[in-house]
């Protein structure tokens, strides 16, 4: 008995250091699972000849879904990005969500369009569609614009599936370039679904920010000059191929990111299309269908693919990442609370009892724990209750545990995809991981504890996010 | 309140056998003082020792304190005016282990004499004829014979020398963490190992980066001197008989084959007849099907499949055996890939294992068989074999095939499956009837429609759209009039405008209906922009 008590005093007088151990821990056993996944995954398709699945008759139809913004910048050369993607019957949705700039004229002028005689079926609820655009022009029979009142993007997605007739639906950013391949590589999930539904697929996002576009297409990639950009490419690799890849195993992966993810059309409608309630939309559906699956009792499964499908640029300006990581944030906090249902709940098998359960104790607890451990630190540090060569210590076990985390995800990327060329990049990279924890974690716990500030007084903004666009307006195309 | 009573005399009484017996005021310092007592800590083992044994080891005239932390017996002595004197006699004691620290009322301190966090408190061990320390005295005291009594045993712990553990463990003593040995340890370990991870790692990167770009640089080159001489040897008049051996000397270990084979295998993909021929024998009489073979046979899955592929676009069958066996593999790649094996190279039976997969034949292997039948002009087999299949993925795939092949001798067989008990196969029924526009179907179609799932209901509309008539036209008008669903009303329309004049003027008729819903319909279908 005595020695419980003495484990359960060790456990809260170290309550911190324990979790941190756990979440350490966590890392570990996720990122082993990933190693293997992976290895797998590459092996296995290493024989795929992904052009075979181009012409074959019994490929699967896909509906790409782009909901556009005030991206007059960029919109032209990114449809004629999304229209050269390879597949063989596959449309592309482009949604104008009430931009306030010349983002549809744009459109119509550089692709021919005209408005058409479209009977709209709102078979999800969304916002007024004001018109329905096809081109004149053949060579683009693969567009339909959909000009609407501005709703969102979640609500321009329902728009987009709305108005899609086909098996699959991709959503995506009107601003992520996706690789000519992605829809080939993604829907293979589908394609070789057994026994379980494939609900959604979802890829690695890769970061653009310094690299040569030109035609809406990633030509040479360069690793960010800018430090916020730069740590965030080993932000994302961390979280893309080892994090990921180890839940989809695991069958816990809550989210496709919004920036790509592919998703079978019924599902998706049966369970409501996507909510305008939330600023985590991409996640809440995840949830969303997964527990329609769960509930009704249908063997289904979210998938992953480890290859780099798509590239978005991400914010080089602290505001505007602290408004990012806020509203993310919020979403986590939004959907985990509205589906707090699941928590822990054994009918909703890996998902609920193990998920869930990551998500709601390391991604949004996580920060907050560390907030207010900061706090006690502070007060114990004025009180003169610190122990500081045990603190350095502890220092010293985090930063090196966390620096060679990092140094991990910098050798998976090398082992699996290296798409950093240069040998410049990789020391760069790795001296970056030397640098975040100081200079960059410290500011996504703040963001963190406010977005669960304004997660709690109920605030329900997106933020602006501001974008410079890849290449040079064009106006033809 | 008589059990508060209770509990204040039986304190009393416990306090009353405690009483010193001799005065010890050395002990009430060192437990009770609010001022810092200077101590060397002379040695820690495991072992628990008599006070006067470690001082008659250590040749002290000081006494020894015993104090009880951690698992382990740490003996100190003095008390020192401060921690110079201390320091000073420790040094002129010669020994290693000994350090100077400080204590306040029993506890150990920082050298500036503030408390350490996380510092646990450990218990007092005194001689059975010490004096117990003073009564406001907090910590642990006990007083207990030592276990070691024996002099010479006593003798033996003292004179063993510290190992490395011992080492560490004063190591951590030193820098006062507070915190148990084996905690630091683990932590000191976790540092260690992350940095090493981390030289290691950067070591690894750097190799595989050295590495690779040697590979790609070698096998470029490689691949133009095979090409070249591949092609040469291909569509050349004359037949050089020196090309295998030359082939078998550049190609003179794993990897140069490896390049070779790859290389063979894409050329193969687009060469038919003679060509092909020429080749495959180029590839045996280089003796690249023994590695084929080799790789077939291997235990490790990814190489197997390797083997099973290149084995399979080179005809060889000498590891068919194997390929056969790996059809009931557990393992889902390679499972699939024997079956497409198989098919290339099976004798008698190449399909075969469409008979007994118990499995789900998945999508994609539906797709890779379909490939494999093309792109190897391969007979196919009459796949009404398998419509009455208890896998009904097999049913699917089967339909699919019959449809694609138009196997026609197999439509009378897929209106039977149109009572087939799972919804899925019903629908990919319909759906076939529909493209390869069998009329005999229309009747069953027409019949079947108010039983159907949703899903269903809209195959039906779509296949009637594909069978023009007179029955059909009638058929789809009535789901425009009487269906709810818009889906459903626009897939009618879609069907009766793909009956050419005829369901357009239908339509056109239509449209002067007063239903709002009408007009926007048949104005969505029949506006040809909308594809």
């Amino acid at each position: 008995m005595e020695k419980w008590i003495d484990i359960l005093e060790f456990v809260l007088y170290n309550f911190i250091f324990v979790l941190t151990v756990i979440i350490f821990s966590a890392y570990v056993i996720l990122a082993v699972f990933s190693a293997v996944m992976l290895t797998r995954y590459l092996r296995k398709n290493s024989y795929v000849d992904y052009n075979s699945i181009i012409l074959a008759p019994l490929i699967p139809t896909i509906s790409v879904i782009a909901p556009a913004y005030n991206e007059s910048k960029s919109i032209v050369a990114n449809i004629r990005a999304l229209l050269s993607l390879y597949y063989n019957d596959f449309e592309v949705i482009v949604v104008n969500d009430g931009s306030k700039d010349d983002t549809l004229k744009k459109i119509i002028e550089a692709y021919d369009l005209e408005r058409v005689n479209y009977f709209f079926d709102y078979r999800i609820p969304c916002k007024r569609i004001r018109g329905v655009y096809k081109s004149r022009n053949r060579s683009f029979k693969k567009l339909t614009v959909i000009d609407k009142v501005n709703g969102g993007k979640a609500d321009s997605l329902n728009a987009g599936i709305n108005v899609s007739k086909n098996k699959l639906v991709v959503s995506i950013d009107a601003d992520s370039i996706m690789e000519p391949d992605a829809l080939l590589k993604m829907v293979k999930p589908f394609l070789e679904e057994k026994g379980k539904k494939v609900i959604g697929t979802g890829g690695v996002l890769r970061i653009a920010n310094s690299c040569e576009i030109e035609g809406g297409l990633v030509r040479r990639v360069h690793l960010p000059g800018n430090f916020l950009a730069r740590v965030q490419v080993l932000e994302y690799t961390r979280a893309f191929l080892m994090g990921r890849m180890a839940w989809a195993k695991l069958d816990g992966l809550l989210l496709i990111s919004g920036a790509l993810g592919m998703f079978d059309r019924e599902t998706m409608i049966r369970a409501g299309g996507y909510s305008t309630e939330t600023v985590g939309e991409d996640m809440e559906l995840v949830v969303r269908m997964r527990r329609l699956m769960a509930e009704e009792k249908v063997p289904y499964e979210v998938t992953y693919i480890p290859d780099p499908l798509c590239w978005t640029e991400v914010p080089e300006r602290m505001r505007i990442l602290g408004r990012q990581r806020n509203r993310w944030t919020r979403g986590t906090a939004e959907t985990l609370w509205l589906h707090r249902k699941i928590f822990m709940n054994p009918k909703y098998g890996k998902f609920g009892m193990l998920g869930y359960t990551y998500w709601f104790f390391f991604e949004w607890l996580a920060p907050l724990v560390e907030f207010f451990g900061l706090i006690y630190f502070s007060i114990l540090a004025v009180l003169g209750h610190i122990n500081w060569s045990f603190f350095l210590l502890l220092l010293g076990f985090v930063y090196t545990f966390a620096v060679s985390l990092s140094i991990w995800a910098v050798l998976f990327e090398e082992m699996t995809f290296h798409k950093y060329e240069k040998r410049r990049d990789v020391f760069r990279l790795i001296g970056t991981a030397f640098l975040e924890p100081f200079f960059y974690h410290p500011l996504t716990v703040l963001w963190a504890v406010k977005g669960n500030y304004d997660f709690f007084i109920g605030k329900k903004s997106w933020g602006k996010m501001e974008r410079t666009g890849f290449e040079k307006p064009e106006d033809n195309v | 309140m008589k059990k508060q009573a209770g509990a204040i005399l039986f304190l009393i009484l416990l306090q009353g056998f405690s009483l010193p017996e001799r005065e010890q005021p050395v002990y009430d310092t060192l437990l009770t003082s609010g001022h810092p007592v200077y101590l060397i800590q002379i040695s820690s083992r495991r072992e628990k020792l008599p006070a006067e044994f470690v001082a008659r080891h250590f040749n002290l005239d000081l006494p020894v304190f015993t104090e009880f932390r951690d698992g382990y017996y740490r003996y100190y002595t003095g008390p020192f005016p401060g921690l110079a004197e201390a320091g000073t006699f420790a040094d002129s004691l010669g020994l290693d282990d000994a350090f100077a620290v400080v204590f306040l009322k029993g506890t150990r301190v920082t050298r500036s004499g503030r408390p350490i966090p996380g510092m646990k408190r450990g218990t007092w061990i005194f001689p059975p004829d010490s004096a117990a320390p003073a009564q406001d005295t907090v910590i642990s005291v006990v007083k207990e014979e030592p276990a070691v009594a024996d002099t010479a045993a006593a003798e033996t712990v003292l004179s063993r020398p510290e190992t490395e553990g011992n080492r560490l463990r004063r190591f951590i003593a030193e820098r006062d963490y507070g915190r148990s040995t084996v905690f630091v340890l683990i932590l000191y370990g976790v540092i260690i190992y992350s940095i090493l991870t981390m030289l290691v790692l950067l070591v690894v990167i750097l190799i595989n980066r050295n590495r690779n770009e040697r590979l790609a640089k070698m096998e470029e080159n490689l691949k133009e001197k095979y090409q070249r001489v591949l092609m040469n040897y291909l569509f050349d008049q004359e037949l050089p008989e020196g090309v295998p051996l030359r082939l078998q000397k550049i190609a003179s270990n794993s990897f140069k084959r490896k390049i070779l084979i790859d290389q063979m295998i894409d050329l193969s993909v687009n060469l038919r007849g003679e060509a092909a021929e020429k080749l495959r024998d180029l590839y045996i009489r280089t003796g690249l099907h023994h590695d084929s073979i080799k790789k077939a046979r291997s235990r490790r899955w990814h190489i197997k499949v390797k083997g099973f592929r290149e084995l399979a676009f080179m005809d060889i069958r000498d590891a068919n055996d194997e390929i056969i066996r790996c059809l009931h593999s557990r393992n889902d790649i390679l499972r699939m890939e024997a079956q497409l094996a198989l098919v290339k190279l099976g004798d008698e039976h190449p399909y075969e294992f469409l008979d007994y997969l118990k499995m789900p034949f998945s999508l994609w292997e539906q797709m890779t068989v379909h490939e494999m039948l093309i792109h190897h002009e391969l007979t196919p087999p009459p796949f009404s074999r398998w419509l009455r299949s208890s896998n009904t993925s097999i049913v699917i795939f089967s339909l699919k095939m019959i449809a694609i092949f138009k196997q026609e001798e197999a439509y009378p067989l897929i209106i039977e499956l149109l009572d087939h008990p799972d919804p899925e196969v019903r629908k990919t029924a319909i759906r076939v009837l529909g493209d390869v526009k069998y009329r005999e179907a229309i009747l069953p179609l027409k019949r079947m429609y108010k039983q159907e799932p949703y899903e269903n209901c809209l195959e039906i509309v779509k296949a009637m759209g594909k069978m023009p008539d007179q029955m059909v036209l009638k058929f789809l008008q009535l789901v425009i009039d009487r269906e709810d669903d818009v889906q459903l009303q626009i897939e009618a329309a879609k069907a009766i405008q793909r009956m050419g004049p005829v369901g357009e003027e239908t339509l056109g008729k239509m449209m002067q209906s007063d239903y709002k819903n009408y007009q926007i319909i048949i104005k969505h279908v029949l506006d040809k922009r909308i594809f």
